[in-house]
């Protein structure tokens, strides 16, 4: 699974610290969500939509 | 538990997880010399002594009791995942360790493994896998 996570949190100029505590969790699961190495659950991955107001797929993707 | 439990970023989970070894850290060590020097001075036999074993044996107990407190309370999914990996890598090379050396004792080529070595290759290998997947995580 492939994400736009790091794109999305760069456009807002915010830190992987501040979009981890905005969601809740620790810096390095924004990094590992980011780099690709952790999938997240399917409640954080809603979190992460309602927090950029995008629908799951936008910012998800199975390719 | 990959991250300093004393910063401020450190989850209440982690928090209690840290005291909570601490304590118990404190009780085993605490439990281990006051039985120690009673069995060294006393020479319990039968029912006591059996009492006597299982105090300090409670005491390693209750750190695993911590820890599953700790998985219950994490919030944190990817944290927890990174624990709970650990705890199989532990188990793995506990499992690993005591077949190998179970077939060598039953061929008889060895005597048996000094006390405690299960829980020291236990929480060594928990330490090491921690260690291996904050360096992995950290390199990104």
């Amino acid at each position: 699974m492939t994400n736009k996570l790091k794109v999305l949190r760069a456009e807002r100029n915010w830190s992987q610290q501040h979009l981890a505590d905005q969601l809740e969790v620790s810096r390095q699961s924004v990094n590992a969500i980011e780099t690709g190495k952790y999938d997240p659950s399917l409640p954080l991955a809603f979190r992460i939509a309602r927090l950029f107001a995008l629908p799951i797929e936008s910012i998800f993707s199975d390719s | 538990m990959f991250c300093n439990p004393f910063s401020k970023n450190a989850s209440p989970a982690k928090r209690r997880y840290t005291q909570g070894v601490a304590l118990t850290m404190a009780g085993y060590l605490f439990a281990v010399l006051g039985t120690s020097i009673y069995v060294h001075n006393h020479h319990p036999i039968g029912v006591m002594l059996y009492l006597l074993s299982a105090i300090p044996s409670f005491c390693i107990l209750c750190m695993l009791i911590v820890v599953v407190v700790y998985l219950r309370d994490e919030k944190d999914e990817y944290v927890r995942m990174l624990t709970v990996r650990s705890l199989l890598a532990g188990t793995f090379i506990v499992l690993a360790l005591g077949t190998f050396t179970d077939f060598l004792r039953s061929y008889g080529q060895l005597p048996g493994l000094p006390p405690f070595t299960e829980w020291i290759a236990f929480w060594f290998s928990f330490a090491i896998a921690q260690a291996a997947q904050r360096r992995s995580n950290s390199n990104d």
